[in-house]
């Protein structure tokens, strides 16, 4: 039997505490497994298609939580299969207690984008809305979930979509030509092209650009907190997360390994990197810290240097890399201040005094990041309002027709007959079509299978 | 001894009976009914061969060993090579024929071909038997015979319920008066076949000596005669070209037209079948396309020997009243004697998916079907059509595999496939934006393309065979000669002054200098010394020789380019889907995809990737669906 027929459960909702979570099932036997662990209010479940039902979810004879449930007969849901979704209430307890009586009767939990991948399979989407899908269930912040849902909508594929037609106009217009040689009066207009042509590329110029936002939101900027040992880097850690998770001492040297958390500011989600101190060490584990800390440190977009304040005497610099933005932080303003904003040079670096421990300053910290966020003039705030690329192998694609096209008008520019010029036209218009997944593909198997390891 | 029959003596007829005969030899007879042996090779509407697109096909006959090219080669009266301003890949051959001699050409050809034999008379009938797969008997004949044969190749072009329309007459008869076939209509339906209804038309014929020539464009032939046919020796025509004319439609034309609308067959809804959007008739244009002040007219001769002149551009359906003021509107025919009026035709043909890429009926063993019948329009189409499916009947009855042509390797793969893959809603007519492979796909390499396949096919001589090897080294060798050769500053520099191209600092291939916009090949050529040519190879043919290596290495880039797609493309088509495939039964497949594929069943996923109504997302599905299944049966043996 194929690994499609197994019915499959899985928590629907984001993990943490909400007034609700629903708990999902899929595939031919979701209706005999909800029969055995669901009791409606009154009388036996008959189970109708999009209708809801109120009852209580049971694992043996045990009570789990009080419920709404829906089912939504095949091909009319999702997956195109039979689903059941239960409305429990919010938080880990009812929601796993649910999932766990759905399991226990003959569900398998489902992989990570597993009901994607039957939605798909059966027809339900295609690739491009797939993928979308995928950046939804892999978004690290809410930008990005945003714009996955956009490109799900279509918004992306319109933009794409004007694009394409343009060069296809173009296309025509050349073939016109070739194929009506009498007809001189329909010929090509070689500088329509070239007039016309910057116009479109401006705007797959900026679709681009938008990638690099769109790989923000994917994974997040990558933000190393560096400094000496002491300075409170995890302490700062701790205070931008707003829990506990690096543990703080004030031996010098407590962080031996690199933490990373995620978070959000303002809708920009960061990869929070925590390091070692930098300093020179004879405790080989601490040495390994350190050598992890400069690795770190070297991938970052974000450097987020700290310094003691309270502490004359110490390096003031941090050599970032080109690409690289940085933040200064005179920690520990709480104390008595032997380092001074206006003592450090640091050029442009923004500057900013707190203490980690006491929460002073951080406000101004985090409008900090925001700021230093901003790429090439483009406000991550403001992809709300556009579409953003955010797959890598559409930004390749992009890329590709853009040099296509590029080559092309240069081809049009040196005297290159019209139809010669034309088969780098058509290699964008290809490109732009594999974008939206209406070009056939051939390798386009592999990559499905490369992406939703089915079989495995 | 095997037996073929052909029915129709159209262009696609006479090719096909050719190329079986030719491969069949002495193990087939090859008969060819015609409604009327004086019809043969008729070209009812215009008198030319070639032209866009078109020009590609009759050079890739030639290449498979077809007739066509050599047929119009012995009978031209004006030959031009169109989009000379363009690039390689989209010249275009376009000669205008002598209409009667081209007919004796080809009738003389025909009759001169061994276990060919020509039968005037109407097929009614292809009888039938139902076995495991249906399998054909014979043919019956209008005389009431019956005549045993084992293949049949239908080529009954414009014939097949013919109306004539004239206006508000309507004339049960075939193109240029010929007699209707009235019974195989219905003898296809019986066989199981989808009949579509099409329309198509022709201009009226003018008297010379009615034309005010000198209110009218010359357009002469080239001086530099390149001919279709690889076998032609240009240095051996001798013959006077005449001259075409052109003139434009004025607005007192358009206003006829508009005033008598009603009028046309076409628009009072005296025709319901689809007409061409590729050579529309004079109402389309000014109702579809009101904002354009004229359109251009050309006038033709239609041969040495008469004085009809043909009126292309003005194809129309209008009463003849109306059509002798709409002519007269136009400059230079202010006084024209019409001698034939046009009209406009309707005819019955297939639904070309029904066929398979080797033009066989998919439910019917030994039934092929080529030209107008499969819903394309054009002398060229045709022909094409005919050579392949007459080669495949032949190929087929002696235990060979057929011939097929992917889009990659010619016109007429990219013509055959996208008839039985696509079908077609209007009569079909082969343009270059139907090529993918535009450049790889050139009229001037159509021999390095397909004479290899037609000699494999036994369409090709080995005499002829030989010539195309000794050229084929030549080019190779000559490639391989400007690649290695470096020149100096000293030695290429003054040339390159001269023709205005930046000096070089330091050695360079001469292939390198070949690729400047600028520079041609024989330009460059002379800086590696006189090339050696082979004893006994023509001018001509060294010309060949000397653009093949030119093309080749001016547009080495562009050509690698559409190479890679092209194999791309070749990997879809080798991934082959088994006939039985029960797609009724893939779930993911989407209602429409499913009932396309299991009506169509695709040879490949290329195919299947080109029929309307499958998208990329049902291919995934289809792809995944064959994957598990190979999965599954692995897993079964083990």
């Amino acid at each position: 039997m194929s690994t499609r027929n197994n019915t499959i459960a899985a928590i629907a909702t984001p993990s943490g505490t909400g007034a609700l979570g629903v708990v999902r099932l899929s595939g031919v036997a979701a209706v005999d497994i909800v029969r055995k662990i669901f009791v409606p209010v009154k009388g036996e479940w008959k189970p109708r298609s999009h209708r809801m039902v109120y009852g209580t979810i049971v694992n043996g004879s045990a009570p789990i939580d009080e419920v709404m449930l829906c089912y939504m007969r095949a091909p009319r849901s999702f997956t195109r299969e039979d689903v059941v979704e239960i409305y429990a209430h919010g938080g880990a307890l009812p929601l796993h207690g649910v999932l766990n009586a759905a399991l226990e009767n003959g569900a398998r939990l489902a992989l990570p984008g597993e009901f994607t991948q039957r939605a798909f399979l059966n027809g339900r989407i295609n690739l491009t809305q797939a993928e979308a899908v995928m950046d939804i269930i892999n978004a690290s912040s809410d930008t990005a979930r945003t714009a996955g849902l956009r490109q799900l909508g279509g918004g992306l594929s319109n933009k794409i979509q004007a694009c394409r037609n343009a060069i296809m106009k173009w296309l025509a217009h050349i073939s016109l030509s070739i194929d009506y040689p009498e007809h001189e009066e329909e010929a090509a207009n070689r500088e329509t092209i070239l007039h016309e042509a910057s116009a479109v590329l401006n705007d797959m110029q900026a679709l681009l650009k938008t990638a690099v936002i769109g790989r923000i939101l994917r994974e997040g900027i990558k933000t190393a907190i560096v400094g000496a040992p002491n300075a409170g880097k995890s302490t700062l850690l701790n205070a931008i997360l707003g829990e506990d998770r690096a543990i703080t001492h004030e031996l010098p040297g407590t962080t031996r390994d690199t933490l990373t958390e995620q978070i959000q500011i303002g809708g920009i989600p960061l990869v929070l990197i925590d390091t070692a101190g930098l300093r020179e060490t004879d405790d080989p584990v601490e040495q390994i810290g350190v050598t992890r800390s400069f690795a770190a440190a070297r991938d970052a977009q974000l450097i987020l240097y700290v310094v003691d304040g309270s502490e004359a005497g110490q390096a003031l610099e941090y050599g970032i890399h080109e690409g690289q933005q940085q933040i200064t932080i005179i920690n520990k303003c709480d104390l008595p201040q032997e380092v001074h904003q206006g003592l450090i040079d640091v050029g442009s670096v923004p500057t900013v005094s707190i203490s980690a421990k006491t929460g002073q300053g951080m406000d101004a910290l985090f409008t900090a990041i925001q700021q230093a966020c901003l790429t090439s003039g483009t406000s991550i705030a403001q992809v709300t309002e556009s579409d953003v690329i955010t797959r890598e192998r559409h930004r390749i694609l992009l890329e590709q027709a853009i040099a296509q096209i590029n080559n092309a008008l240069n081809d049009l520019r040196a005297g290159v007959a019209e139809d010669i010029a034309a088969i780098e036209l058509r290699g964008a218009y290809l490109s732009l079509g594999h974008i939206l997944g209406v070009e056939y593909a051939d390798d386009i198997v592999d990559r499905i299978f490369a992406e939703f390891c089915v079989g495995k | 001894m095997k037996h073929i029959v052909i029915i129709g003596g159209g262009h696609a007829g006479c090719e096909a009976a050719l190329a079986a005969a030719r491969i069949g030899r002495e193990n087939i007879r090859v008969t060819l009914f015609a409604m009327s042996l004086d019809s043969i090779a008729m070209m009812p509407c215009n008198p030319c061969i070639g032209g866009s697109a078109k020009g590609h096909l009759v050079r890739e006959i030639d290449a498979l060993g077809g007739e066509m090219g050599r047929a119009i080669d012995a009978t031209f009266l004006q030959s031009r090579m169109l989009n000379a301003s363009k690039g390689p890949a989209v010249y275009s051959l376009r000669a205008q024929a002598d209409k009667k001699r081209y007919m004796q050409y080809m009738k003389r050809v025909l009759e001169n071909t061994p276990n060919l034999f020509l039968r005037e008379g109407e097929v009614l009938e292809i009888i039938v038997v139902d076995g495991e797969r249906s399998r054909i008997t014979g043919v019956r004949v209008e005389s009431g015979a019956v005549i045993a044969c084992d293949t049949v190749v239908v080529c009954s072009g414009t014939y097949l319920h013919a109306r004539c329309l004239y206006g508000e007459t309507v004339n049960s008869v075939g193109p240029s008066g010929q007699r209707s076939a009235r019974k195989l209509s219905e003898n296809l339906r019986a066989l199981g076949f989808t009949l579509q209804r099409f329309k198509t038309g022709t201009p009226a014929r003018v008297h010379k000596r009615s034309i005010d020539f000198s209110k009218m464009a010359k357009q002469d032939g080239d001086i530099n005669l390149v001919p279709f046919s690889f076998e032609t020796d240009p240095a051996e025509i001798h013959r006077p070209q005449l001259p075409c004319y052109l003139t434009y439609t004025t607005h007192e034309t358009h206003e006829i037209i508009r005033a008598n609308l009603h009028r046309s067959a076409m628009y009072s809804g005296l025709i319901d079948a689809t007409g061409t959007r590729y050579c529309p008739s004079i109402e389309d244009k000014i109702v579809r396309f009101a904002d354009k002040e004229r359109h251009p007219v050309f006038i033709e001769p239609e041969g040495e020997d008469t004085q009809e002149m043909y009126v292309q551009g003005m194809s129309s359906a209008l009463p003849e009243d109306v059509q002798i003021q709409v002519y007269r509107s136009v400059p230079g025919l202010e006084n024209c004697e019409i001698m034939r009026p046009a009209y406009a035709i309707e005819y019955d043909c297939i639904d070309a998916t029904m066929l398979t890429p080797g033009l066989e009926a998919k439910h019917i063993r030994g039934l092929f079907f080529a030209g107008q019948i499969n819903g394309s329009s054009g002398y060229e189409e045709a022909a094409a059509q005919g050579l392949l499916a007459g080669a495949n009947a032949a190929l087929t009855l002696c235990g060979n595999a057929p011939m097929q042509l992917t889009r990659a390797q010619g016109y007429i793969g990219v013509l055959v496939d996208d008839l039985v893959t696509k079908g077609t809603q209007e009569p079909y007519r082969m343009m270059t934006s139907r090529a993918e492979y535009r450049l790889l796909l050139r009229q001037d390499n159509a021999d390095l393309r397909l004479t290899p396949l037609g000699y494999q096919s036994k369409l090709i001589s080995e005499k002829r065979y030989a010539q195309f090897q000794q050229k084929q080294g030549k080019i190779t060798q000559e490639i391989i000669r400007m690649k290695s050769t470096v020149t100096s500053p000293e030695g290429a520099n003054p040339m390159l002054a001269q023709k205005g191209s930046a000096p070089i600092m330091s050695g360079i291939k001469l292939a390198d200098l070949i690729k400047r916009p600028e520079l041609t090949y024989w330009d460059v050529a002379p800086l590696a010394g006189e090339a050696v040519f082979d004893e006994g190879l023509t001018p001509y043919v060294r010309q060949t020789i000397c653009e093949q290596v030119n093309i080749q290495l001016k547009y080495e880039g562009y050509i690698a380019m559409q190479q890679q797609e092209a194999e791309q493309f070749a990997k879809a088509e080798a991934r082959t889907l088994p006939p039985d495939l029960d797609y009724e039964s893939i779930t993911g497949l989407r209602l429409e995809a499913r009932q396309k594929l299991a009506k169509l069943r695709p040879a490949n996923f290329g195919q299947a990737s080109r029929i309307t109504g499958v998208s990329p997302a049902d291919l995934s599905v289809l792809m995944i669906y064959m994957k598990t299944r190979e999965g599954d049966r692995e897993r079964s043996h083990a």
